[in-house]
């Protein structure tokens, strides 16, 4: 008995051994990506197959959009906190909200164009094949209603809706 | 037997065995009495399931092929389990890694996280 209950542990013990291995050896990439600072950037390098040459302008091209981004971020929140407010305490649209509105109009438009040159940009730096694919997930991602995201499929579909 | 036994010391042993007679007859009813007491007798106590379960285990595991298909098969379970795992467990970063970066270069969805 003592033999068959060494057999029966060393063979648990190798099942999970087996387990571990092949779940460490099949995330090793990824656990890499989330020890550094930028995750995403190293996940879009593996996805859409940057070369490092290409992912370090592309990486340029994000670094520098970043406070362009956060800006524009500001400008819409800002916006629409002051036409909630002005929305509470009114019951008719007043010039200022109209204004307000024109603003928040002006903004997402200025948005919009910002974020696609940077799509467009980050395309180019990418093989074509991979820059149009690109393209067509990120707009699908981005031009919606509600961003849901997930990793880029094959086929492009057509624009769900917009801001 | 060995020739040796009719020849050696114990030949007187040997032949005076092979004289021996029983001439004495049995007891009445001693032939009915040892079929009783066959009948009579239960045997060994039946095994609990735990007790067959380990006798069944040693018996199987003294088999080598046994055993080595016993490994193959947790070999096997383990190979799955760990892909299985690491799939769902990447799939799950690949989202999230795409989630976030949609963020980083989305101001309507960093506005809209805003408090």
């Amino acid at each position: 008995m003592r033999r068959a209950l060494l057999i029966l542990l060393l063979g648990a013990i190798l099942g999970l051994l087996t387990a571990a291995s092949t779940y460490w050896s099949m995330t090793a990439r990824h656990r890499a990506w989330l020890r550094q600072p930028q995750p995403e950037l190293a996940w879009l390098q593996a996805e859409f197959e940057i070369a490092p040459d290409d992912f370090a302008r592309i990486s340029a091209l994000h670094q520098s959009y970043l406070p362009r981004c956060a800006e524009l971020c500001q400008r819409i929140a800002s916006c629409e906190a002051r036409i909630r407010t002005l929305l509470d305490q009114s019951s008719q649209i007043t010039p200022e909200i109209e204004a307000l509105l024109l603003e928040a109009a002006h903004t997402r438009v200025e948005c919009q164009k910002s974020m696609l040159d940077h799509f467009f940009q980050v395309s180019r730096a990418m093989p074509p094949e991979q820059g149009r694919r690109y393209l067509a997930w990120v707009k699908e991602k981005t031009f919606r209603m509600d961003h849901e995201t997930g990793p880029p499929r094959e086929a492009s579909h057509g624009h769900q809706g917009h801001h | 037997m060995n020739h040796e036994s009719s020849q050696g010391p114990n030949a007187d042993l040997d032949g005076l065995l092979q004289d021996w007679r029983v001439d004495d007859p049995l007891p009445p009813g001693f032939n009915r009495a040892v079929w009783r007491r066959i009948a009579a007798h239960t045997g060994p106590e039946p095994a609990s399931p735990y007790q067959a379960l380990r006798a069944w285990i040693s018996g199987q595991f003294a088999r080598p092929a046994w055993s080595i298909g016993y490994a193959l098969i947790l070999l096997s379970a383990g190979l799955v389990t760990g892909y299985w795992q690491a799939t769902t467990q990447t799939a799950r970063w690949d989202q999230r890694m795409a989630s976030r970066y949609v963020q980083s270069v989305d101001p309507y969805f960093q506005a809209s996280a805003q408090p």
